[in-house]
């Protein structure tokens, strides 16, 4: 046996945008373990969780918990165990819109007495959150051309018909109808007693506009992961879609001037976490336990916030990360150099400023969280009949 | 994309028929195979006059039953026409005279067999098979249903389907579309509040009822097979069994059909459940029986208002619980379904 062999392996679950070579390679030495991904688009790699919680050890989900939960996937976090529980950011209520909605990361974090999820701090937490940040649509520059006067970014844009034929939207059903909703609750087609855990009617009359929208030609493409959504807007002919950070730097990086927006209704707010699986235990559980620890040390957290992202300790991240990095990224301040992605390729060029601003003001700015609403079985049939309309 | 009716239709074969419907149950099957025994038993003698209307009166059928077992007969030359509205026993071309009698007086031993059960009506019989082939596919997409597939598929006529579609669309899982076809699905998580919300204001009531009627031996039965078994967990089976025992055996054990038919439409919790615990996990035991004992205690103390206070608090803490695996099975896409079920996506 080599002595290679002999360390622990651990698997990680998680998507594409998260699970990249830089932070597995990184694990592996800092923690001495092998660490091997498991890489899959959100929808698939929630029901691999479901289903198949024997298959990984550490599921590095995305909004999911309570599901994952609710199957018996995962097991409780011992909180006493997570150096750093204490500095992960938003666990408190500061930083609230009054109209947020949705279900934050606190609100299925902390395991209660009668085996529920509940914001009520125990010492025993579903997942041990690692990354945050906020989502809007994101445009070619030249989209902005065709505006006369001072029109503010939009959701509506999404559902505009002056971008007939030109629009993308993302395939999964949790972020795609909270998109929607935002964009035809701002228009003022449709009006929602709660943006972020809709009713049946309300899912209803959005599919059917959507269904007529796509019937329409409005929509030019769907996408389930980053590369598909900037494949789409380098040579698809899509130049408004809705899109995530990492995707908006790797097409500038390919010359594509891509604008992400900050829409006058509020940012779309996401964040991810780790959960340990029910099955793992022994010398493995040890191993997720250092994997857990490791992310909240702040590396990770720094090398993903090279692609936008916002570290759950942002203290942290802030000491990997050199001063430039730190105040474009958090600051929201003008850089005086080029700045590289993970993968060490130039991203942002000297003079750039981050669309949105700083750390707190687009923080700030969540208009609705990520999450599973309580008709998501009835969204997914129904959403499913959108996709295939 | 699912598999076309049309598609489906074709592809099945003519001859595959579920093993439950083997025994021959059905009206004219049953009158023909008893008037049969009695002509050859001397029962009915050569020259008895079998009138349409005398014979469906004798079964308590209606007449097109009777008409098809009576032409049956004919065929096979036991009896033959007499006139426009009857058959007389006996070949044809023999010179008989004609036996007028009242058949209820002649000892057929028919009226044993009408009574228990052997003569279900047709809907009767797959009634229940077809509610629970659109409740196991109701939670998983949009399914158009179709009566043609349906009927070839039970070998029923369409009266026979639109009777059993219509007793389910009063229950409130299907409905029809704006181009009248029968629609099942997708269930929402309202629908299912709803469900429970009923059984929460029904339950608790009939409970009440029955309390008169349990005896404790038969309550205490029940509570004790909630320890029979230590396991952590329950398969779909043993969740089955622990309902049965309390929402069925208990709760429903009272004279009021209304009531008893009220609570069953809305079973379709119970089966979220089922459909979690087979195709997801097991589901956890603890806090069920728990729910479940102390409804039993409260029985057994002859407390009834209290037992109905604790199932009413166990059915809304299902809710909350059943709701959430609701959420789980969205997950789930390529699932297995009756052929006469398409997708509608």
């Amino acid at each position: 046996m080599t002595r290679q062999s002999r360390r622990p392996r651990l698997r990680v679950l998680g998507t594409h945008e998260i699970l990249i070579e830089p932070i597995r390679q990184q694990a592996e030495s800092d923690l001495g373990i092998i660490v091997e991904d498991q890489v899959a688009d959100s929808m698939d790699a929630v029901r691999r969780a479901v289903t198949a919680p024997d298959a990984f050890d550490v599921y590095h989900q995305w909004h999911t918990v309570d599901l994952v939960w609710s199957s018996r996937s995962i097991q409780p976090i011992d909180t006493g165990r997570i150096a750093g529980w204490s500095e992960i950011a938003l666990l408190s209520k500061d930083r609230t819109r009054s109209d947020r909605t949705g279900h934050g990361p606190q609100v299925a974090l902390f395991l209660q007495k009668d085996d529920t999820l509940h914001s009520k701090p125990s010492d025993r937490a579903s997942m041990v959150p690692t990354l945050h940040g906020v989502d809007a649509p994101g445009y070619i520059r030249s989209v902005r051309n065709g505006i006369v006067g001072k029109e503010p970014d939009s959701w509506s844009w999404l559902l505009d018909d002056r971008w007939h034929g030109k629009v993308a939207l993302a395939c999964d059903p949790s972020v795609g109808i909270i998109e929607a909703a935002l964009a035809l609750e701002s228009s003022g087609h449709l009006e929602f007693s709660d943006i972020g855990n809709l009713e049946e009617e309300e899912i209803d009359s959005i599919v059917s506009i959507l269904i007529r929208k796509k019937k329409i030609g409005h929509f030019r493409g769907f996408w389930s992961y980053g590369k598909e959504a900037e494949r789409l807007m380098s040579r698809g002919g899509v130049c408004l879609q809705s899109i995530w950070s990492p995707s908006v730097f790797r097409l500038r990086q390919i010359g594509v001037d891509v604008v992400c927006s900050a829409p006058v209704e509020g940012y779309r707010g996401w964040y991810a976490g780790l959960c340990l699986s029910s099955r793992v235990s022994g010398a493995v559980l040890e191993a997720a336990y250092a994997y857990l620890n490791w992310w909240l040390s702040g590396k990770p957290g720094a090398i993903l916030s090279r692609q936008g992202y916002y570290a759950a300790t942002p203290k942290r991240a802030r000491s990997f990360l050199d001063e430039k990095e730190w105040n474009f990224w958090y600051a929201g301040e003008a850089t005086a150099n080029d700045l590289v992605d993970p993968f060490g390729r130039i991203c942002v060029r000297s003079g750039d400023i981050r669309d949105g601003g700083s750390y707190e003001a687009r923080m700030s700015h969540v208009r609705v969280w990520n999450s599973f609403m309580d008709e998501q079985n009835y969204l997914v049939r129904r959403w499913r009949e959108f996709l295939n309309a | 994309m699912a598999q076309s009716l049309s598609e489906k239709r074709s592809s099945r074969p003519t001859n595959e028929r579920p093993p439950y419907l083997e025994e021959p149950q059905r009206y004219y099957e049953i009158v023909q195979t008893k008037l049969r025994s009695a002509i050859r038993s001397g029962l009915f003698q050569a020259g008895t006059v079998l009138y349409e209307a005398a014979v469906a009166d004798l079964f308590g059928v209606s007449r097109p039953p009777v008409k098809r077992a009576l032409q049956m007969l004919e065929e096979a030359d036991l009896i033959h026409r007499l006139n426009r509205r009857g058959y007389m026993v006996g070949p044809a071309g023999t010179n008989l005279q004609p036996i007028r009698t009242n058949l209820h007086r002649l000892s057929l031993n028919i009226i044993e067999p009408l009574g228990n059960g052997a003569l279900r009506a047709s809907w009767q019989r797959i009634y229940e098979k077809v509610e629970e082939e659109i409740l196991s596919c109701c939670p998983f997409d949009t399914f158009q249903i179709s009566e043609a597939i349906l009927c070839d598929h039970y070998n029923v006529s369409r009266t026979v389907i639109r009777d059993v579609l219509n007793r389910i669309h009063g229950g409130g899982l299907i409905e029809k579309d704006r181009w009248s076809h029968w629609i099942a699905g997708p269930l929402s998580a309202r629908r299912l509040d709803e469900h429970f919300a009923m059984r929460k204001i029904l339950e608790p009531a009939a409970l009440i009822a029955a309390s008169e009627t349990l005896t404790p031996e038969f309550i205490m039965q029940r509570r004790d097979r909630l320890d029979s078994s230590s396991s952590r967990d329950l398969g779909e089976p043993e969740l089955d069994r622990l309902d049965r025992d309390l929402h069925r055996d208990c709760v429903l054990a009272i004279k009021n059909r209304r009531l008893i038919d009220a609570i069953e439409q809305n079973h379709l919790s119970f089966f979220i459940n089922r459909q979690f615990a087979a195709k997801i996990c097991p589901i956890p035991a603890e806090t069920i029986r728990a729910e479940h004992r102390l409804v039993f205690e409260c029985l057994l103390l002859k407390t009834p208002v209290a037992a109905a206070a604790a199932l009413e608090k166990h059915i809304g803490a299902a809710a909350s619980r059943t709701r959430s695996r609701l959420k789980v099975l969205s997950i789930l896409n390529d699932v297995q379904v009756a052929p006469y079920l398409a997708r509608s996506s």
